[in-house]
């Protein structure tokens, strides 16, 4: 399809894979999935968001996320808003998302068959358009609602955007409306107002002036804010448009028949199809999306998605010229562009009027001379140099050609460089040739003819480029001699001749300083009173190898070469690598091939094509944004914002994120660290790291990226977290921990405190015991009365005394074999008893009787040794006993308890005891057992009662 | 548009000169399937137009379709796909979007936007149809495919291949000012 009014570089067919402007396609592939893409959007951190029949996709270009299963259902629209992202689902529902965690779903049945077809985050709330039930605001839980009823042209909205401030415009079936903040319908815009059509099938915000939209029928149109309705362009053959995006002078509309269309300045520039399949469903809207970085961006209804990069034009051929051999390029004063091509020398314009195409110098260059060079002069020519045929000075507005040769004074007919000497004027020229610089100067009658003469160069002679140095006169880049310098006035001579041998290149930047360059040598700053040239971009490519071309563009020195392309900052000091981006990997491209525009733009003429790089604001910069896009724990997504404390066992941790270049995403490179775990920084590619089995502590995870060869930046996007300890190491517990051990050793040592305590005590109380009981028995009382009573039977009856004197001898010894034992059988004290008792009945005789009754059972119990007979002492000791009242003392004993009962008849005259036989026995007893000794004392008797000890404690 | 949500038969109100009313017509539908070709067509459709406010009803009663191919296939038709007891008519009505002055004598492609209800479920349909506006009235051309699916009748998989997905329906309809309604 021939345009008669063209463009710049437009592609005149249909093709999928054109490539102008510089296009790119991303694959958005779950795993085997193929989602099928229909509406897209990017969130604050510069992540592409994906609505598909699969869900909710996110990508950085390289790592594709499904965040959201629809399971069934499709997402019919994707918007911000504010910080976070809406997804609307074609069954009804409404997902909320805050990065990747889903933080709210809502349902309504109306958005089933009123799907929702555009969202708008305004600055305060979002607009909801449906298609079938007008728009809808929710905020909280006040629904606003503007349908037919309220002003709206139709019930049914396909886009709506910002209007200038505190308004917004609806597209609907039936025009477009104009409401204000607080709902209400302002303005309305139909065919009536100069509409092309009435079915505007999608808007795009133009900033305050108002909208660029898109309709049915009528094509692309902008409506200002102060309501004139302007068409962009004037015939309009291709069908209903779907979407429509505007950047810089340059117009992206997607149609419903013929793909995605590039216009620019109202000239078809670019057609982008999809396959014919997937053209014909209303469903597929080929959203275009305006990106953060500048690139525009669309989905076909596949898994694909595409980004243009408008700042990049990249054309293989022109109207059937073909752009891949260009040798030479130059850009005049008045916007136009000059290309030398194996087939003539063109020339074009830059800029974007309507009524100009190629036009062709009317020279023929010899086939086996090729044009090395192009420069045009301010007064309206063009040079052509070449090599071997000399150099041609064309008035591009007559066609008037003046062919300059060795004939008529050039120095050599190899013509490697031309430029204008600004200083002088007029139309004066330098070429350099490969024998010396030779100088034109136009007739001061005539401009059209000049003289040419050479002029006399030291040095080899052999030379690459020739720039004018304001102030102070002409550098020459040699083969072999460095830098000639010809000042205005004086000889030529050569410049810092051992610095620099062989110069193929010379350019000036925006700040007049001339930079040469050659083979390994770096970019060396060319400046008369240093001792030598500052060198730059030593070893960084392509400075440190083969060099092609070289122009100033942007403020920076941009070099292409074999080693890749780079842009060096002068004032900054540092090169960006610029080798995968902007088309620009892997050319060739010659020597002259690479010049500025009048507005700025870069344009290099390639082995591939020709590229131009537009002048916009950061196009070379080198940044790559990071930003962290998950944390998880197992596979359980934490919050991103806000402290990030995990408990002991959430130990598997994965930080998920992504470097924001969409120009070369697969060129970019991590450095990342996590402070309190890695010593030193590691690098990667993968968007993704994880950490199994971290210790408790804090961390901080710091990340940084760069693409193809360019150094880190200097700062890091980082990640506080910090795992907690388990509960048993925080300082409370351990205090409690070791508190606990502390008490617990004063318990044990109070508890062996105690017994050794205990042990002594009962060893006193063995030993008193024994001691009292010794003493009681070895009482000289006792003794006293017994021989006493002895002497009583040795003079009544001789048998009675001999048996009580063998008696006397069987108790000492009972009590000699039982003195040292703590506790004896009741079985052995009785004896013991019995004979003490009958020793006593010696003495007392019928006054005193003891009955024993003791249970078999009781027999084996164990009890102090002398107990019983300390007992009986004390009955006999304490109680009146007469002959018509004799003390029976009686001994039982119960389940439990022994007794030893007798009549209570205290003495009046009492021989006091020391009172410390009972207590004695008593203090045995605590020792022994927990039951304490009864003493049960009546009128009519005195009864002890001490427990039965059935076994030694 | 209020007069639009008047749904039964159309009643001769006194004549306003904006309201045009079908005196003439026929719509056709043909499904043009594998093993099977059906066209049947019916003259009883009604309507009104709005040269002004150029919008429309129009309303087919569903059980005046004629020429199947043969009258079992006709009970078919109304009993089980259409079920014509329950949903009596086809209605179109909506707004046309040019914004074309439908009293100038002329021909005009314009675009119908409306509800289109068959078998009880409605679906916002744009078609593009030709208004030609004679001495007579409006003559109204059109032709679109209506898809079963989107209006919920079913097609059971045996006869498949003899009732096709997408029915092409064909409108040519006379609008006049004035005209009684066909009873």
């Amino acid at each position: 399809m021939k345009r008669l009014a063209s463009a710049v570089l437009g592609l005149a067919a249909l093709n999928a894979t054109a490539q102008y402007p510089d296009t790119r396609t991303f694959d958005l592939r779950i795993g085997q999935q193929r989602p099928h893409i229909y509406c897209l959007a990017q969130d604050a951190q510069q992540l592409i968001w994906a609505g598909s029949d699969v869900g909710v996709l996110r990508t950085d270009g390289e790592r594709t996320d499904l965040l959201f299963r629809s399971d069934g259902a499709t997402v019919t629209c994707l918007a911000p808003s504010g910080d976070l992202i809406l997804a609307a689902l074609s069954d009804g529902r409404l997902v909320r998302f805050e990065g990747e965690r889903v933080v709210q779903v809502t349902r309504n049945t109306l958005f089933v068959k009123s799907p929702i077809r555009c969202m708008y985050w305004d600055g305060t709330r979002t607009w909801i358009g449906t298609y079938g039930a007008g728009l809808r605001s929710q905020t909280g839980d006040e629904i606003m609602s503007i349908t037919a009823a309220n002003g709206l042209p139709d019930d049914h909205v396909h886009a709506i955007a910002g209007f200038g401030p505190g308004r917004v415009a609806i597209a609907t079936d039936l025009g477009i409306a104009i409401c204000d903040s607080s709902g209400k319908v302002v303005g309305k815009f139909t065919e009536s107002e100069g509409l092309p059509d009435n079915l505007v099938t999608t808007l795009q915000s133009d900033g305050k002036r108002g909208v660029w939209a898109g309709t049915d029928r009528g094509g692309v149109f902008h409506l200002s804010t102060s309501g004139v309705v302007n068409t962009a362009v004037t015939s309009w053959p291709y069908g209903p448009v779907l979407s429509v995006a505007a950047i810089d002078s340059m117009l992206y509309c997607s149609t419903a028949s013929r793909g995605v269309i590039v216009f620019a300045m109202g000239n078809n520039i670019a057609t982008y199809a999809p396959p014919a399949s997937q053209l014909n469903d209303q469903a597929k809207r080929m959203q275009l999306m305006v990106g953060a970085d500048g690139g525009i961006w669309w989905c076909d209804g596949s898994e694909r998605l595409h980004r243009s990069d408008p700042r990049v034009l990249f054309a293989p051929e022109h109207e059937g010229l073909d752009l891949t051999g260009i040798t030479a390029i130059c850009a005049d004063d008045s916007g136009r562009i000059w290309l030398a091509t194996p087939n003539g020398v063109f020339g074009h314009y830059a800029g974007f009027p309507d009524k100009e195409h190629l036009l062709r110098l009317p020279i023929d260059v010899p086939r086996n001379t090729p044009v090395t060079s192009l420069h045009a002069d301010p007064m309206g020519h063009v040079w052509v140099g070449t090599f071997g045929s000399g150099a041609y000075r064309v008035r591009v507005r007559t066609g008037g050609v003046v062919h300059y040769t060795m004939a008529t004074g050039l120095s050599n007919d190899n013509v490697m460089a031309i430029a204008d000497d600004p200083d002088v004027g007029s139309g004066t020229t330098w070429l350099a040739t490969l024998s010396g610089l030779s100088k034109f100067k136009p007739d001061p009658d005539d401009a059209t003819i000049g003289t040419i003469a050479a002029v006399p160069t030291p040095g080899s002679g052999f030379l690459y480029d020739v720039i004018p140095w304001p102030g102070h006169g002409v550098l020459a880049a040699t083969d072999g001699s460095g830098i000639v310098f010809v000042p205005m006035n004086g000889p030529a001579r050569i410049l810092h001749e051992d610095s620099i041998n062989t110069a193929y290149s010379l350019c000036a930047d925006v700040k007049g300083r001339v930079w040469a360059m050659g083979p390994g040598t770096g970019l060396c700053l060319i400046a008369n009173g240093a001792p030598s040239f500052q060198r730059f971009g030593r070893g960084v490519a392509p400075f440190d190898g083969e060099m092609f071309a070289m122009a100033s563009f942007a403020g920076e020195v941009v070099a292409v070469g074999q080693g890749g392309s780079a842009a060096f900052d002068p004032t900054a000091g540092h090169v960006v690598d610029l080798s995968q981006e902007f088309g620009l990997a892997g050319i060739t491209a010659e020597l002259n091939a690479a010049c500025t525009d009048a507005y700025g733009a870069l344009w290099v003429g390639t082995d591939r094509g020709l590229v131009r790089l537009r002048a916009v604001p950061r196009i070379l910069s080198a940044d790559v944004p990071t930003v962290i896009t998950a944390l998880r724990w197992a596979n359980e997504p934490l919050p991103l914002s806000g402290a990030h404390e995990l408990r002991h066992d959430q130990d598997f941790i994965t930080i998920q994120f992504a470097g924001l270049r969409y120009t070369a995403p697969e060129h970019i490179r991590f450095e990342y660290r996590l402070k309190g775990y890695d010593k030193t920084v590691r690098t990667t590619r993968d968007r993704e790291v994880s950490w199994s089995r971290l210790p408790h502590g804090e961390y901080e995870f710091e990340l940084r990226a760069a693409f193809g060869g360019n150094p880190m930046p200097s700062t890091w996007t980082t990640l506080h977290f910090t795992i907690l300890k388990p509960w048993w190491l925080r300082w409370w517990a351990l205090t409690l921990g070791l508190l606990f051990v502390a008490i617990t050793i004063i318990v044990l040592l109070r508890v062996r405190d105690d017994r050794i305590r205990y042990r002594d005590r009962m060893e006193k109380e063995k030993a008193r015991f024994q001691l009292e009981a010794l003493r009681s028995q070895v009482n000289p009382h006792f003794l006293f009365n017994s021989f006493n009573t002895l002497i009583g039977l040795i003079e009544e009856d001789k048998d009675k005394a001999v048996e009580h004197t063998e008696q006397l001898s069987d108790f000492f010894r009972n009590i000699l074999q039982v003195r040292d034992k703590d506790l004896i059988p009741l079985s052995e004290e009785l004896p013991l008893l019995n004979t003490y008792f009958k020793l006593e009945k010696q003495r007392f005789g019928a006054r005193i009787a003891l009955q024993v009754d003791i249970p078999s059972f009781a027999l084996q119990s164990l009890i102090p040794p002398l107990t019983l007979q300390l007992l009986v002492e004390n009955a006999i000791k304490h109680n009146r006993a007469t002959d018509q009242d004799p003390l029976l003392i009686e001994v039982g004993a119960t389940s439990d308890a022994i007794r030893v009962r007798n009549p209570f008849r205290p003495r009046t005259t009492a021989t006091a005891g020391t009172g410390y036989g009972l207590e004695s026995i008593r203090q045995r007893y605590q020792v022994l057992t927990d039951r304490p000794i009864q003493l049960e004392v009546t009128d009519s008797f005195f009864e002890v009662r001490i427990p039965l000890i059935t076994q030694a404690p | 548009m209020t007069f639009l949500a008047i749904l039964g038969p159309v009643i001769v109100m006194a004549q306003q000169p904006n309201l045009l009313r079908i005196s003439d017509g026929k719509v056709g539908i043909v499904s043009d399937a594998p093993m099977e070709r059906i066209a049947a067509n019916t003259t009883e459709a009604t309507g009104v137009l709005d040269v002004v406010a150029r919008s429309f009803a129009m309303q087919i009663p569903v059980k005046s379709f004629v020429g199947f191919n043969s009258p079992l296939q006709q009970e078919h038709f109304n009993e089980n796909y259409m079920q014509s007891d329950k949903f009596p008519v086809a209605v179109f009505k909506g707004r046309i979007i040019e914004a074309v002055g439908l009293t100038k004598l002329g021909t005009y492609r314009v675009r119908a936007k409306g509800s289109l209800a068959i078998h009880g479920v409605e679906q916002e349909r744009i078609i593009e149809c030709v208004l030609t506006v004679t001495d007579q009235g409006v003559q109204v051309t059109t032709t679109f495919d209506v898809v079963l699916a989107d209006h919920d009748i079913r097609v059971p998989r045996v006869v498949q291949q003899k009732i096709a997905p997408r029915i092409e329906v064909t409108v040519d309809v006379l609008f006049t000012a004035g005209a009684l309604p066909k009873k």
